[in-house]
């Protein structure tokens, strides 16, 4: 009981737990912020690496171009992301010009899947004359981009 | 007794509690958050190069691709064989052809320097029929690199002749004469082919037709225009060759030619 009734003593213990228990809960705050930080960085430097590698892996031609009824034929074919570590698809936008100036264009990005050949028409009105050279510029969401350019043939006119 | 009395203070002492909670913690933090945030950018980074050095082998191997496509028409109508020599030493894939808009899919994988012939592509949809009519057809082949390689025959005519289901070709590598040895017998064969034309213009090559083909292919280029005559052995068998003697000027500046054993 006198042991139990004695006060003596008791303030410094108190102070001492109140210490401690501020030490860890900075500390615990300190790491627990510090954690989040350092997986928050990671996930963005993955995404950051990811896209860098989807970018220099994105390979793709303009195959085939062809003017038949009014409308332009192209033909991209997706023969990229041959590691195994980038993204499969791509989505390209298709334009075409003649003298710096637009003819026609995609209005919806197409996705063009790894190893596909994909046609995408786009009708040009008014028809170009025969013999006109066009340019077809395809650029990807990645800001990858391929031209190739086409002559009208006389005879499809 | 000295020591001993240290120890009980020191042990009693809490004025270095929180600095070795604290540095505890510190050690926890590297040991938990940073030592791992070094390591996993040390491995994205080294992924990150792998990934480079493979797309640069890739486009490395793309550059490297070296083949000369020939298509040329067989002599049954509307079927058209194209060979394929592969010139690097690295394997090349074809994916697919095209004769001028259409696609046809055939693929096959060709090794390092040799050569293969993809048999009897049908062309029949798109040759004229009224009589007197011609077409033109320029042949290309995809490969699965992204490379696109036009025949060097390109462009070749079909005139439709006058009987039904028969027409004429032209056109090829300008002044040339491509022989066309056909052979329904299995098996590797060698053939020999003697060219004989104005100014003592003599051509003597050696071909070889592989088991997997029906035919092959001899492009001979001549200095003149004029008559040649051509003759095609095996060993000492001579073939059908159809027509001889032709006959170049500067209208006709190619001509093809059929081979065939008796």
């Amino acid at each position: 009981m006198k042991v139990l009734s004695d006060k003596k003593g008791l303030s410094p213990v108190i102070a001492s737990i109140i210490l401690c228990s501020a030490v860890i809960i900075i500390g615990v705050s300190v790491w627990s912020f510090t954690y989040s930080a350092s997986s928050i960085l990671q996930t963005d430097y993955y995404e950051e690496i990811q896209a860098d590698i989807d970018k220099i892996g994105e390979r793709f031609t303009v195959e085939h171009v062809a003017y038949i009824d009014g409308s332009l034929h192209v033909w991209v074919y997706n023969y990229g992301n041959i590691t195994n570590y980038g993204d499969i698809d791509i989505s390209v936008d298709v334009s075409v010009w003649k003298n710096e100036t637009c003819l026609a264009y995609t209005s919806e990005p197409t996705t063009v899947p790894r190893g596909e050949l994909v046609e995408i028409t786009l009708p040009l009105s008014p028809p170009p004359t025969s013999g006109s050279e066009l340019i077809v510029q395809v650029r990807s969401r990645r800001e990858n981009v391929e031209y190739q350019s086409y002559v009208i043939p006389i005879t499809q006119i | 007794m000295n020591i001993k009395v240290m120890l009980f203070r020191s042990l009693r002492s809490k004025s270095g509690m929180s600095t070795i909670l604290g540095m505890l913690f510190f050690v926890g933090i590297l040991f938990t958050c940073i030592i791992p945030l070094f390591i996993y950018v040390n491995k994205l980074n080294s992924y990150y190069y792998r990934a480079m050095t493979e797309t640069r082998e890739f486009d490395q191997d793309k550059e490297g691709e070296r083949i000369d496509v020939y298509a040329y028409p067989t002599s049954q109508s509307g079927l058209l064989n194209i060979y394929i020599k592969n010139k690097s030493p690295l394997p090349v894939k074809i994916i697919r052809i095209w004769i001028n808009d259409n696609l046809n899919n055939r693929t096959c994988k060709i090794p390092g320097m040799v050569g293969h012939t993809i048999e009897s592509v049908n062309i029949s949809d798109m040759l004229p029929t009224d009589p007197g009519n011609s077409s033109s057809f320029n042949i290309k082949v995809m490969t699965a690199t992204g490379n696109s390689i036009a025949s060097l025959t390109n462009t070749l005519y079909y005139t439709v002749g006058g009987t039904p289901g028969e027409g004429d070709w032209a056109g090829g590598m300008g002044f040339t004469i491509q022989v066309v040895i056909e052979t329904p017998q299995e098996g590797t064969r060698f053939f020999h082919i003697n060219i004989t034309g104005p100014s003592e213009f003599t051509y003597e090559a050696d071909v070889v037709k592989r088991p997997h083909e029906s035919s092959c292919l001899a492009v001979v280029t001549v200095t003149e225009a004029g008559e040649y005559n051509i003759e095609v052995k095996e060993d000492t068998d001579p073939l059908i060759v159809t027509p001889n003697p032709v006959t170049l000027d500067q209208n006709i500046r190619s001509q093809w030619v059929y081979a065939r054993p008796e």
